[in-house]
């Protein structure tokens, strides 16, 4: 093989899509349905069609997705407003070709974040101009918002995500991100008109430290103000299950019945692994169908309880390696493209990994984010595996300008 | 190349808050999995384990002769679980099949309690092989107990019941509960998420501690003579009830013990032990030993009996068998209520009392019997002397049964008092034998002479006195009649129609081994003693004298009233001071190991699981509450405080 292929990328991505499968093929072992033990077939198919894409994406040369990057992102948009009309039941998430199942919501990541690289690598670097943040917006937020209404808050998170990290990459101060991203900070002091007004205060200071021209000052202040003000009345029109996953996130302990309940069992299910696990497929938590999600959102609690605390640490240490595998080629490659496109898809790697680790452990709300090469789910294993590809294909050519 | 240099620097201050993260995370996961480890363990057991108990053998009741009175045998339910039943309906038709209920019954069942059912309860034999042949779907065998009564209703009020959990509501199997009734084992079960119980997997955590057997002092061919000769006279007095209580001489053990009542067969209470009476004549002993102990009288004094009319105050006292003068002696003999009248105002009535203190009255004895009453006296300062006659012969006070037994039994011991007893010794499941109770003098109540007068008195009361019906051609007999009238059912006064006719005696009369009390209440044919209750007392002695068994100990050892332990593996240890109790848990490391001290402090539960525990407490017999679940968190009272001062144990379990 190619000197220039990356093992150290690409060993860590095979190492955990193996152990992946192994815990899918423990989370359905004691199911009582046929279909629930296929899944651990149908996996290995995902994982074989992924590093397809993988090496696809690896082979062809990236000029070629830097050029197309926009009509990427145009095609993945379309996308995901014909799913909005193609919605079964409550929630439309899917375009379905017979059996085979796709969510555009992961073409729509990877079109997202090749276009706001492109963007950025053409902007005109003018650090006190703030301007070109209002289009960076603009190109995340389509889709994000286009995610949420499907409703898909998991999703259009991971744009926020790409988006704030492309911003922190670009080189713009703390501060600066901190007056970007202060409508969000705005939405969530909203809550309470004490935590608001102390948090319009500090806004107020920030502005006025920050030297801002008056218009954009003004512009700040009255965004924040208008947020303020419209929040409690968006938060009257939330899905009720997506209020109670805000609520139980606060105070999981209040509806161990409810909606707690997830949460709650992930805990046990980890706690109860200890530190050398129960063993493979010894796991009573999962056996017993207490946990649940077993073999996607919570496919980590499974790991934690029949592994335990070495196994939770083997495969944390396989994604940090891979995270500081992604960030070293963002730095070292000399094409802003290639840099900011490489940052964006590590970034999503880490915000999935934070996300749903975090939910088992108990210290992020459930969003229903899949966990890398982990979970159960085709598109998500899909999208990974493309960024893997792209990660090498970076590596390899790090030197281009 | 600022811009290099900058990324560079965005680069460090990333893998700086990268590592922050994994910091976070990995300190995260050691909480949960290494320092909370136990306690979500704990959590993640009380869900997904529910519990069983396995029931505790009752430990068998014995009579002295090792005949089995009371006894658990082994029975078997079956349950089925509906929701894994591939095929209901054929379950349904199995199960109709077998216990006659119709299939839709079977079927509504099912709907009704999908999770869990119970097919039978405590089956009969023939149903369990019926079951055994059938293949009804999860079908599966529990083992309960049954308790049951060899002799039926022979003793029955003695022996006492057992409730529908094989707890002790009456008679003995109440007072000896604790030793009979053992400790629950318990069998632990998993449950998946929606409650359904999971058959492949079940454990015990506890091997049940079956209770400790128990044998009585009841001799039941005594007692079945007894129960036969009150049933006879029953019958043909027309009586309302009899009762008749029989002990040894020797150390007080409980031989006899009976009541029967006129048309009733159950829920009859021991009436020589709970129930009180104006005792009449028998009570005349209290006044002769009194005379005769303090040196008032000889019993060859004379007294004038007044010709059978004799007035204290207002108030008139009759003889039935009127006489000008007898003998001290005579006047036990021939029961002369103006006699003993007249020994007791010489002697007063701070003697008067004294004696019937130091024979027991008044007081429980102490027998091993829920609801022994003490009877009443009043307190001296208060009699007039014509109360004071009137208890000379029995009326103005009342007394148990078992208190004029056991009172008559130290007149004839040569006046050493003995605390009754029914239960001799208990045997643990691996033979270790604990003596419950043996000879106790409660105190020397009368000196050797005055019981030696005593008893030449109550030979006489057989031989030419008021008993003489008590008389037997194979036995020589001692005892004295006692006839009390009760009061009018209206207004005041006693009515000479209805009466207690009692006899209490002791025989062979020159070797006393057995004494004992009978009494009839309301008999028809005649009111007395010596006419009732006399001859079924000499009927029971005759039947009896062959049958010697009064101090084969049924193998105890009587000289070492202490804990005797009999090894039965042969590695017993002795502990001094406290004794612990290994609750035997095989293959559960939770479990192993947990002891509860039977020393008389409350142990410490905080931090334990629910489930340790809640065995700890079971085996310490304490009633409790328990709220949430996971670990003990809280308890009251607190760790350390006698255990009789522990009324209910509140524990507080915690998720945390």
């Amino acid at each position: 093989m190619n000197k220039t292929f990356d093992l150290k990328i690409f060993l860590p991505a095979v190492l955990l899509s193996l152990i992946g499968v192994g815990l899918i093929y423990a989370a359905t072992y004691y199911s009582g349905s046929e279909a629930a033990k296929n899944l651990f077939y149908r996996q290995f198919i995902w994982h074989g069609l992924g590093l397809a894409v993988c090496l696809a994406v690896y082979s062809i040369p990236l000029k070629f997705h830097e050029a197309f990057a926009f009509l990427y992102y145009f095609a993945a948009a379309v996308l995901l407003i014909v799913v909005l009309f193609m919605s079964r039941g409550s929630t439309s998430r899917w375009l379905h070709f017979g059996s085979f199942n796709i969510q555009p919501a992961e073409i729509a990541k990877m079109a997202a974040i090749l276009a706001l690289a492109r963007f950025m690598s053409f902007r005109k670097t003018k650090h006190d101009d703030l301007n070109w943040v209002l289009a960076a917006l603009i190109i995340m937020g389509v889709p994000a918002l286009l995610t949420l209404v499907q409703p898909d808050l998991g999703s259009s998170l991971v744009f926020f995500a790409v988006f704030v990290a492309i911003l922190f990459w670009s080189g713009l101060s703390v501060p600066q991100i901190i007056l970007v991203i202060s409508p969000v900070i705005s939405v969530i002091s909203a809550f309470h008109w004490i935590t608001w007004g102390i948090f319009f205060f500090l806004l107020i200071l920030l502005i006025f430290f920050s030297k801002l021209r008056f218009l954009q000052g003004a512009f700040f202040l009255s965004i924040n103000l208008a947020v303020g003000m419209i929040t409690p009345v968006l938060w009257n029109q939330l899905h009720d299950y997506q209020k109670m996953r805000i609520i139980t996130f606060l105070d999981p302990g209040q509806d161990p019945r409810g909606a707690g309940y997830q949460i709650i069992q992930s805990k046990i299910a980890v706690g109860a692994g200890g530190f050398f696990g129960q063993g493979f497929l010894k796991g009573i938590q999962t056996k017993l169908d207490f946990l649940p999600e077993q073999h996607t959102d919570f496919i980590f609690s499974v790991l934690a309880e029949q592994f335990g605390f070495l196994g939770c640490m083997v495969v944390i240490a396989l994604f940090f390696w891979l995270f500081y595998r992604g960030f070293s080629v963002a730095l070292k490659a000399r094409n802003q493209f290639y840099s900011y496109a490489a940052c964006g898809m590590t970034a999503v790697l880490v915000f999935q990994v934070m996300i749903n680790i975090g939910m088992t452990i108990g210290l992020m709300p459930v969003t229903g984010l899949p966990l890398p090469f982990l979970s159960y789910g085709g598109s998500s294993l899909i999208f990974f595996w493309a960024c893997i590809g792209f990660l090498l294909a970076f590596n390899r050519d790090w030197q281009e300008y | 190349m600022t811009d290099r240099f900058l990324i560079a620097r965005r680069g460090k201050l990333l893998f700086i808050l990268l590592g922050v993260i994994g910091i976070i995370f990995v300190l995260r996961a050691a909480e949960i999995q290494i320092l909370r480890h136990s306690q979500f363990r704990a959590y993640a057991d009380s869900q997904q384990q529910s519990s069983m108990p396995l029931k505790a053998r009752r430990g068998t009741i014995y009579d002295r002769e090792g005949r089995k009175i009371a006894y658990d045998v082994e029975v078997k339910s079956y349950s089925v679980n509906p929701r894994y039943m591939k095929d209901k309906r054929g379950a349904a038709r199995e199960l109709s099949r077998i216990t006659g209920k119709t299939q839709n019954y079977w079927l509504e069942q099912f709907r009704k309690y999908p999770g869990f059912l119970y097919a039978a309860r405590r089956v009969s034999k023939n149903m369990e092989s019926r079951f055994e042949k059938s293949c009804i779907e999860t079908l599966k065998p529990r083992l309960e107990t049954l308790r049951m009564y060899t002799y039926d209703e022979l003793a029955a009020e003695v022996i006492g019941r057992t409730d529908i959990d094989n707890k002790g509501v009456s008679g003995l199997e109440k007072y000896y509960e604790k030793i009979l009734y053992g400790v629950d084992g318990q069998s632990i079960f998993l449950r998946d998420a929606r409650g359904n119980e999971v058959t492949a997997w079940e454990h015990t955590l506890a091997a049940p501690l079956d209770g400790s057997d128990i044998y009585l002092t009841l001799d039941l061919d005594l007692q079945q003579i007894v129960e036969s000769e009150l049933r006879r006279m029953l019958d043909s007095s027309g009586a309302i009830w009899g009762s008749a209580i029989f002990l040894d001489v020797e150390d007080g053990g409980v031989l006899a013990c009976a009541t029967i009542e006129k048309g009733k067969r159950d829920f009859i209470r021991n009436r020589t032990v709970v129930d009180m009476n104006e005792p009449g004549s028998t009570a005349k002993i209290v006044p002769l030993a009194t005379v005769f102990q303090a040196g008032i009288f000889e019993p060859d004094d004379m007294i004038n009996v007044e010709g059978g009319r004799f007035s204290i105050g207002k108030r008139t006292i009759r003889d039935d068998h009127p006489y000008d003068f007898l003998r001290c002696d005579e006047v036990g003999i021939y029961s002369s209520n103006i006699g003993v009248a007249k020994m007791g105002l010489a002697a007063g009535s701070d003697l008067i009392y004294k004696t019937l203190v130091q024979l027991g009255f008044g007081s429980k004895t102490g027998i091993d019997f829920p609801g022994e009453t003490a009877g009443s006296i009043s307190r001296p300062e208060s009699w007039s002397d014509h109360l004071l006659a009137n208890i000379c012969y029995g009326y103005g006070m009342a007394v148990t049964g078992i208190q004029l037994a056991s009172a008559y039994s130290a007149v004839v011991s040569g006046g050493e008092l003995h605390k009754p007893f029914f239960g001799a010794s208990a045997v643990s499941p691996d033979g270790k034998k604990e003596i419950l109770n043996s000879k106790t003098v409660v105190r020397k109540a009368l000196d050797q002479k005055t019981s030696d007068i005593l008893r030449d008195i109550l030979l006489g009361v057989v031989e030419m006195g008021t008993a003489r019906k008590a008389k037997s051609d194979l036995c020589p007999i001692a005892g004295k009649t006692g006839t009390a009238l009760r009061t009018r059912k209206e207004g005041k006064g006693y009515d000479r129609k209805r009466a207690l006719a009692s006899f209490a005696g002791y025989f062979p009369a020159d070797n006393p081994r057995v004494v004992g009390v009978v009494m009839f209440d309301e008999p028809q044919t005649s009111i007395y003693g010596g006419e009732i209750s006399a001859p079924v007392f000499g009927r029971i002695a005759t039947r009896y004298i062959g049958i010697p068994r009064i101090n084969l100990m049924a193998g105890m050892d009587k000289e070492d009233p202490a804990i005797e332990s009999k090894p039965a593996d042969g590695k017993q240890e002795k502990n001094q001071g406290a004794e612990f109790v290994t609750l035997g848990a095989q293959g559960d490391d939770q479990a192993a190991g947990l002891e509860v001290s039977s020393a008389d402090y409350l142990p410490d539960f905080r931090g334990k699981t629910v489930r340790e525990a809640l065995y700890m407490v079971r085996a310490l017999g304490l009633e409790y509450e328990l709220t949430g679940s996971g670990i003990i968190d809280s308890q009251k009272p607190s760790p350390g405080v006698s255990l009789h001062k522990v009324g209910v144990l509140e524990l507080n379990g915690i998720i945390r």
